[in-house]
């Protein structure tokens, strides 16, 4: 499990006067907090307080959904599109960002939000939005082999690159597609400027015929490609994602997130060297800093030293996400 | 994050009412976008062949299994779309090759139907939302359509291929949208666009007899609860293929035609041709002869055998195992009525309708 998620006051409007008046009652809290023990934590890390080892341990495993707004404003963006009535030229957006800056995160987190229905009872599957990742070399057969086998549709896989496309075309409009998403685009860049525009053509074509939403996420080169066609430029939207480097953004996100953290005394999270020793550790991962911290945590709580310490963190048995194999499910 | 089922697909259609396996199937094919032999080859092989037999009799287990687990229809589902439901009903032995009673011979010769065995009624299809075929459609004894009253066709009327609505799409690539059912694979004529042939009546009554009959098999085919009894229906089988035939110098046919005033009665002078493999309006014509004589065997019967139509033993012979009325009535010529042809539908009508029938059998 990743831990990013959007913001619960992005979510629906009613909810928000709940919510702020809960936020409320922890600032009264937080106005006592000089009396209170443990004044390096919010409230909900303090209440944590009270339980055992195990309980706290497992909340921190379980993960605090941290309100990241690039994320939140990514998945609005995302829903607005997905609203979008049907038009000659589709809008679409490409979700920028360097490696593991939690592009994937987003996009999964929106999927899990729109999920294809898995009614049994029913004759048809809906399913607003579909998520790919690109073919690593811009081979239009493969992108739509990966597109078929994400509806789970049954294909032949040696057919013509015409007959699948005719095979989406159908299918898309029988499962009520709206959006499809396209992950690892910047793989289209791997191929000649011919292959490339070629697989843009196979693009605004899918778009235009079918009358979904694209969101392509990508590094920074994606970007560039995208932009060297014009008419691709002017439908791609392009939203960057922060990146997550050794500067105040990522110190920012470690000060916040050593509030959320159930340890008895004050961590060294926000002193640069943890940040700096996080960041190198994490390659610049969202997802793999907070899954470093967690376990740094953890051990915290378990050795009994009850801090997030600069020695833990650089001593901890964990594996960098480069060393990891890429995993992800099919869809 | 929600995962798709696992083992459904996409497009999961249901059966219809009374649907046929088959039809089931191409439905399904289509709706994936796909001609029904790649699907199927795709899904269970080159080794599992499935269209050169008739996989509506057929039914393998593993087809139906496979099916229902994909489309998440229930076992009934699946069940009810095979010819299979007939055993015990109309069919007496069910058995994987070899002519059944009352069930079409197909013929199939290299996936092409030979055999002219898939009916349809154009109006039925012209009135579906989605054009299929029914299991009823199948069956010797149904010629007609009880809903719109005419007679069932078994052949595209503009080039005369039997309807072979799994090779639609053959020769085509895999692309697109199929042409639906209806439409004849050899040369693209929509056969609800077929005109529908009225029903020619002979005698009233034994045509209302016909059509309860009909009417019962089709509420047991749509899965209703009604009691068929195999024996009734291989009684009336026996006495259908007795007016179809001359057997030496008795002509039981022509005896009824004359009683009847029919000028159209032609016998099928051969024995090697089973019933199920007449023209529809002449198995039409020889099953409401046979319901005529049924209607009123005690006389009748004995009537056509005082003419000489009929040797009074051809009456049981060849038949294994007669209705015990039947046995009674023509053993001792004695005034048996008989019996209804499916008790449970007289019971309904003694409950509903006690005024409107004789009940004095
Ligand atoms: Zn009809
Ligand atoms: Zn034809």
């Amino acid at each position: 499990m990743t831990n990013i998620e959007a913001t619960p006051s992005a979510k629906p409007k009613v909810k928000k006067t709940q919510s702020k008046q809960v936020s409320e009652t922890k600032d009264q809290k937080s106005d006592l907090a000089h009396d209170l023990p443990y004044p390096h934590l919010n409230s909900v890390a303090r209440d944590l307080m009270k339980e055992s080892d195990a309980v706290r341990i497992r909340a921190i495993r379980q993960g605090s959904w941290l309100p990241l707004p690039h994320a939140k404003e990514a998945i609005e963006r995302m829903e607005m599109l997905l609203d979008y009535p049907p038009v000659t030229r589709m809008p679409s957006l490409l979700l920028v960002g360097a490696s593991f800056s939690g592009k994937s995160t987003i996009l999964e987190r929106f999927l899990s939000l729109h999920p294809p229905d898995v009614d049994p009872a029913s004759e048809i599957m809906t399913c607003p939005v579909v998520m790919i990742d690109a073919p690593p070399r811009p081979d239009i057969a493969d992108f739509y082999s990966r597109i078929l086998d994400a509806i789970m549709a049954k294909y032949q896989s040696r057919a013509a690159s015409y007959e699948k496309y005719s095979q989406i075309k159908l299918m898309f409009r029988q499962l009520g597609v709206k959006m499809l998403i396209i992950d690892e685009i910047h793989h289209l860049i791997a191929g000649s400027l011919n292959r490339q525009r070629e697989f843009r053509n196979a693009l605004k074509s899918l778009s235009n015929e079918t009358k979904v939403c694209l969101v392509a996420a990508g590094i920074d080169e994606a970007y560039n490609a995208f932009n060297a066609d014009p008419q691709m430029s002017s439908r791609f939207i392009p939203l960057k994602l922060p990146s997550w480097r050794t500067d105040q953004n990522t110190g920012i996100l470690l000060a916040t997130l050593q509030k959320r953290i159930p340890v008895k005394y004050p961590s060294d999270l926000d002193s640069p060297e943890s940040l700096l020793t996080i960041v190198n550790r994490a390659e610049g991962s969202l997802g793999d800093i907070f899954d470093l911290v967690k376990e740094v945590a953890v051990a915290a709580i378990q050795s009994g030293e009850e801090k997030l310490s600069l020695k833990l963190i650089k001593g901890i048995d964990w594996v960098p996400p480069s060393r990891r194999k890429n995993y992800r499910p099919p869809l | 994050m929600a995962r798709f089922h696992q083992d459904l697909w996409p497009i999961r259609y249901k059966p219809l009412e009374d649907e046929l396996l088959s039809s089931w199937l191409v439905r399904l094919a289509h709706g994936h976008g796909l001609k029904v032999q790649s699907f199927c080859n795709m899904l269970y092989g080159n080794k599992r062949q499935i269209w050169n037999r008739d996989i509506d009799r057929l039914a393998p287990q593993w087809l139906l299994d496979d099916l229902k687990l994909h489309t998440g229809a229930t076992q009934m589902q699946a069940e009810q779309t095979t010819l299979r439901i007939f055993d015990g009903v109309l069919v007496k032995h069910y058995r994987e090759a070899g002519p059944l009673q009352w069930i079409q011979l197909m013929q199939m010769y290299h996936r092409k139907r030979e055999g002219y065995g898939q009916q349809f009624c154009p109006i039925c299809l012209q009135e579906d939302k989605v054009s299929y075929f029914r299991k009823t459609w199948r069956l010797a004894i149904k010629t007609m359509c009880l809903k719109h009253n005419c007679m069932l066709m078994d052949r595209c009327p503009q080039c005369d291929s039997a309807v072979s609505y799994h090779r639609i799409g053959m020769g085509q690539p895999n692309h697109v949208e199929f042409d639906p059912l209806s439409t004849c694979h050899e040369c693209s004529f929509d056969l609800r666009a077929a005109s529908a042939k009225p029903v020619k009546v002979y005698n009233e009554e034994a045509f209302d007899w016909l059509r309860r009959v009909v009417s019962d098999i089709d509420d047991f085919s749509a899965g209703k609860s009604v009691k068929i009894d195999l024996k009734e229906v291989s009684l009336f089988h026996h006495m259908t293929a007795m007016v179809s035939k001359e057997r030496n110098r008795y002509h039981l046919g022509q005896h009824v035609a004359d009683m009847v005033g029919a000028d159209d009665y032609v016998p099928i002078n051969t024995n090697r041709v089973a019933l199920e493999s007449y023209q529809c309006h002449v198995r039409n014509q020889y099953m409401q002869f046979a319901a005529w004589l049924l209607v009123d065997p005690q006389v009748r019967l004995h009537q056509a055998c005082r003419a000489r139509a009929i040797r009074h033993n051809f009456l049981l012979r060849d038949m294994k195992d007669p209705p015990a009325w039947y046995e009674d009535c023509v053993n001792n010529r004695i005034a048996t009525r008989a019996r209804p042809f499916f008790e449970r539908r007289h019971k309904i009508n003694l409950d509903s309708r006690a005024d409107e029938i004789d009940l004095t059998y």
